[in-house]
C-alpha cells in the first residue's frame, strides 16, 4: 500500500481499521465527532437493546469497505490494472473520502426525522455543505496537497469533487467517477454492505449477515462502449442473492418493526415541537449543533407542554390494531383503508396514529430493476460474456422485490382499545 | 421534502398521452429532464449518470405512485412498462406549464428512449458541465467521455442541431 498507515482503530464489525494522518484529521473535526452522537438506527435501541451504534462507527466501517472493493476490483479488473499506479491510488482516495464523509449531513436519530429538513433539503445535499463549508474542507484540501506532493501534481483533491462526485455522479469529468459512485450508491454498495453487517451485530439478530468476502471478489468493471462501470462476475450470484435476503429480512425484522416506526413517528412529533419552526434550521452550523443529546435534552425540557415529548420521554408504545403483510395486494390495501376509515368515524381520527412510511420510502426498498436502470447492478456471466441483471436472473431476487409496503394503524387510547380490537376482528371474519 | 405534485400530474399527462406508446422508466426520465429544462418546475434534482441525466427524486415518485396504485408498473419483460389507471388521467396543470408540456410533447414524444438519451445527455453537457459556454467540438467531445462509442458522431451532431433548432442551446461559442 503506497498511503502512510499511521493510526488503527478497532471494529466489531472489520476488525482492524486503518487510517492515515491527514484522514484522522477529518475525523478530529467537530462535523466528524457529531456522528458520535447520532444513532444509527434512530429509536431501534428502545426494541432492540444492543442497536445504541452511531454514524460514527458506520462512516468509518463504509471508508474501509470502499478501500477493500476498490482494490478487489483492482485485482479483477484489466481497465485499472493497465492505468498508472498514482491515478489508481488517486482513485482508492478519493473513494475512501466519500465513504468517510457520505453521513455528515444525518439529522439526529439520522432517518427517524427526516421530513423535518427544510423544504426540498435531503440529508444528502446538507452532507455537501458539510463537506465544503465547514473546516471538513480545510482538511480535506490539506490532504489533497499532501497527495499531489507523494504522487503527481495533476492529482487534486477538493472537498468540491467529493461531494461533486458523490451527489450528482461526475460522469463527464472523468469515466471512473461513476464506478466510485457506484460504489457507494447502487444496488450493491458498501454503504449498505455496512449497515446490514453492523446493524445486524448491534441489534443481536443474524438477518443482515451474508458472505462479504464472496462479493467483494466479485465485483468486476464491465466495458460499456469504451466506458467503464461497476458490474458482478456471475459466479457472485448466490453471494448477492443472499446480501438480498439480508436486506429483505433486516427491513421486515429491525428497519419497519412496528414498535420501532411507532417510536421513531413519536420522536418525529415531539422533534417537531422542539424545534423553532418545528424544522431543521437552514443554516448548517446551527444544523451540526443538534445531535441526539441536544434534542433529547430540549424535549425532556418541554414535557410540560407537549403529549409527544412525554410520549417519547416515557417510551410511549400504542398498541397495533391493524396491519396489512409485508405485500399488500390492491384488495388487502383497500380492506385495511376501509377499516381505518370506520375506526375513525366510529372512535375519531386523533385515538389513531396511522404508518405509512414504506410508501413513502421506497428508495430504501429493494426493487426490481431494468438492465438500463441507473441502479441496476449487471452480471457478466464469466463464460458467455453475456450481460444481464440480478432481477432478471435471480428468482429468489424476483420474489424478494415485490415492494414492502406494509401499512399499520395504531391505537392511541388505551379505553377504547378492546372495543377497536373486537371491530378490527369483525371485519376480517366478514371479509373470510 | 420536496413538493413533487407537479411532477406526479406530469407523470400522469406523459402516461396517458398516447395509448399506443409503450411509456418505460427512461422515457419519463428525459422528457421530464427537457420539461423543467424549459421552466416546467417540478423540483426535480437531476444528475448525469450512465444513460444520460437522471433523477433519483423521480425514480422514487414513480414507486411512490405505483405503491399506492396511481400506477403500475409491468416487470414482466426486460423493459419495465409504465401504466396509470383511467381516474388519473385528467391531473391539471398550470397554464404556462401546460405550454411547455405540449411542447415537449410535440418535439420529442414519440422517440425512443434510446434517442431521447442522447439528445438529453448532449444537452445536460451543454448547459449544466459546460454552463453554456462550449463549443460544438467540446459538447461533443464531453458528451463521448460519457457515452464512449455508443452514439456515433453523427447521431451526436444531429442531436445538438435538433436542441439548437428547439432552443435549448444557443451562442455556441
Amino acid at each position: 500500500m503506497a498511503e502512510t498507515r499511521t493510526n488503527r482503530l478497532r471494529d466489531p464489525i472489520h476488525d482492524y481499521i486503518e487510517l492515515t494522518n491527514e484522514e484522522t484529521r477529518i475525523i478530529d473535526t467537530a462535523p466528524f465527532q457529531r456522528l458520535r452522537n447520532i444513532r444509527q438506527l434512530g429509536m431501534t435501541y428502545q426494541v432492540y437493546p444492543g442497536a445504541e451504534h452511531t454514524r460514527f462507527g458506520h462512516s468509518l466501517g463504509v471508508m474501509h469497505l470502499t478501500s477493500r472493493a476498490f482494490d478487489a476490483l483492482s485485482q479483477r479488473s484489466r481497465y485499472l490494472q493497465e492505468m498508472n499506479p498514482n491515478k489508481r491510488l488517486w482513485y482508492r482516495q478519493i473513494l475512501r473520502l466519500i465513504g468517510l464523509t457520505h453521513d455528515l449531513g444525518h439529522a439526529p436519530f439520522s432517518h427517524a426525522a427526516e421530513q423535518l429538513f427544510p423544504e426540498g433539503t435531503s440529508h444528502e445535499e446538507i452532507t455537501e455543505r458539510i463537506i465544503n463549508e465547514t473546516e471538513i474542507a480545510g482538511c480535506i484540501r490539506d490532504l489533497g496537497r499532501s497527495f499531489q506532493r507523494t504522487y503527481g501534481g495533476d492529482l487534486g483533491i477538493e472537498p468540491e469533487l467529493i461531494s461533486e462526485i458523490y451527489l450528482r455522479g461526475g460522469a463527464g469529468m472523468d469515466p471512473m467517477f461513476p464506478v466510485l459512485r457506484a460504489l457507494m450508491d447502487g444496488e450493491l454498495d458498501c454503504d449498505k454492505m455496512d449497515y446490514l453487517l453492523r446493524d445486524s451485530y448491534y441489534c443481536g439478530v443474524n438477518y443482515g449477515k451474508f458472505d462479504l468476502e464472496r462479493l467483494l471478489t466479485s465485483l468486476v468493471i464491465r466495458d460499456v462502449h469504451g466506458v467503464p462501470k461497476l458490474a458482478l462476475d456471475s459466479g457472485g450470484t448466490q453471494a448477492f442473492e443472499q446480501f438480498m435476503v439480508a436486506r429483505y429480512h433486516m427491513f421486515n425484522n429491525v428497519y419497519f418493526h412496528r414498535t420501532r416506526r411507532l417510536l421513531d413517528m413519536n420522536l418525529t412529533e415531539a422533534i417537531q415541537h422542539v424545534l423553532p419552526g418545528g424544522r431543521y434550521p437552514e443554516d448548517v452550523h446551527a444544523f451540526l449543533a443538534l445531535d441526539d443529546v441536544e434534542i433529547l435534552a430540549r424535549v425532556r425540557s418541554a414535557l410540560a407542554d407537549s403529549e409527544a415529548c412525554r410520549g417519547v420521554a416515557a417510551r410511549l408504545v400504542h398498541t397495533c390494531v391493524l396491519e396489512t403483510t409485508p405485500h399488500p395486494n390492491k384488495d388487502q390495501k383497500r380492506l385495511f383503508h376501509v377499516i381505518r376509515n370506520e375506526l375513525y368515524k366510529a372512535f375519531g381520527r386523533e385515538k389513531f396514529m396511522e404508518d405509512d412510511s414504506a410508501t413513502k420510502m421506497p428508495h430504501l426498498i429493494p426493487t426490481r430493476t431494468e438492465i438500463d436502470d441507473e441502479q441496476a447492478l449487471n452480471i457478466v456471466n464469466n463464460r458467455t460474456g453475456e450481460v444481464s441483471t440480478i432481477s432478471d436472473d435471480s428468482p429468489v431476487t424476483q420474489a424478494l422485490s415485490n415492494e414492502i409496503d406494509v401499512k399499520r394503524l395504531y391505537c392511541k387510547d388505551k379505553n377504547i382499545l378492546e372495543q377497536v380490537k373486537e371491530t378490527v376482528h369483525e371485519y376480517y371474519k366478514m371479509d373470510d | 421534502m420536496k413538493d413533487l405534485r407537479t411532477a406526479s400530474a406530469v407523470i400522469e399527462r406523459i402516461c396517458a398521452y398516447d395509448e399506443s406508446v409503450q411509456i418505460g422508466k427512461i422515457m419519463l426520465q428525459k422528457l421530464m429532464y427537457l420539461m423543467q429544462r424549459k421552466g416546467l418546475d417540478m423540483h426535480l434534482s437531476y444528475s448525469i449518470h450512465y444513460y444520460g441525466p437522471y433523477s433519483s427524486d423521480l425514480y422514487d415518485l414513480i414507486l411512490m405512485k405505483n405503491r399506492l396504485d396511481e400506477l403500475t408498473i409491468d416487470t414482466s419483460s426486460r423493459t419495465h412498462v409504465i401504466t396509470i389507471g383511467p381516474e388519473a388521467r385528467n391531473a391539471e396543470l398550470e397554464h404556462d406549464d401546460q405550454l411547455v408540456f405540449d411542447n415537449i410533447m410535440r418535439d420529442f414524444f414519440g422517440r425512443t428512449a434510446l434517442e431521447l438519451e442522447g439528445i438529453t445527455t448532449v444537452d445536460y453537457v451543454a448547459h449544466a458541465t459546460l454552463k453554456n459556454s462550449g463549443t460544438r467540438e467540446e459538447i461533443i467531445d464531453r458528451t463521448k467521455r460519457i457515452k464512449g462509442t455508443k452514439f456515433s458522431d453523427a447521431a451526436l451532431q444531429s442531436d445538438l442541431d435538433l436542441l439548437i433548432r428547439t432552443g435549448f442551446v444557443s451562442g455556441l461559442a
